[in-house]
């Protein structure tokens, strides 16, 4: 039964450390562009929000997972 | 003697993002409507919790992204952007307790397949907003 609970930790964390890396790459580009392009920061914001959300769906998903192993399978 | 002309700022227009939005709520009811002809009550009901999962959170991330637009508020925007993601996070991971705790799906493939298709509907994004924030 730990096991389920290891498998979940793992995923949650390494869900979070690539949505991390994700971010932080995808704000520095925004930062960046920005500074050089001022006149795009509209456009590119919203560019920055769409490639945000599909950044953290497959993550999302493997949270989901990880707290259905923890809430449902461990837990019942 | 002619008096100064004052106007107002120009205040930047927020894209069309509730098209996403909107587009997630639609994806719902198709889900929900597919599981009520498809399964059972429970089916349905794993269905909506699905997809009220990724549609809150969501909408969240969307109204938080957007509070500063501009290249003078770049700083802010980079900052609002990243608390949309945190707060994004934390909101999942605190539905999803919510629900895996009091009512556990029954039907945990609906669950997750209508979350995943809500998620999904980020890569109709740039169609859907059009071309992105040039309006």
């Amino acid at each position: 039964m730990e096991l389920v609970y290891i498998a979940a930790a793992l995923m949650i964390s390494g869900a979070a450390i690539a949505t991390g890396i994700g971010f932080g790459l995808l704000g520095g580009k925004l930062l960046d562009s920005t500074a050089r392009q001022p006149e795009l920061s509209d456009q590119l914001q919203t560019k920055t929000f769409i490639m945000a959300g599909l950044l953290d769906a497959v993550p999302m998903i493997g949270v989901g997972i990880a707290m259905y192993l923890i809430f449902v399978v461990a837990g019942g | 003697m002619q008096r100064p002309h004052r106007v107002a700022p120009a205040r930047p227009k927020r894209p069309g993002v509730h098209r996403l939005l909107l587009a997630q709520v639609g994806v719902i009811l198709t889900v929900v409507a597919l599981s009520l002809i498809v399964g059972k009550g429970s089916v349905t009901l794993s269905a909506l919790l699905g997809g009220l999962v990724a549609l809150i959170p969501n909408a969240w991330f969307a109204w938080r992204a957007f509070m500063y637009r501009g290249a003078r508020f770049r700083a802010r925007m980079i900052g609002s952007l990243y608390r949309a993601q945190v707060g994004k996070y934390m909101l999942v991971m605190l539905l999803f307790a919510v629900v895996f705790s009091i009512v556990p799906p029954q039907a945990p493939v609906w669950f997750f397949a209508t979350f995943a298709l809500v998620q999904g509907v980020y890569g109709a994004g740039p169609w859907l907003i059009g071309r992105a924030g040039s309006h």
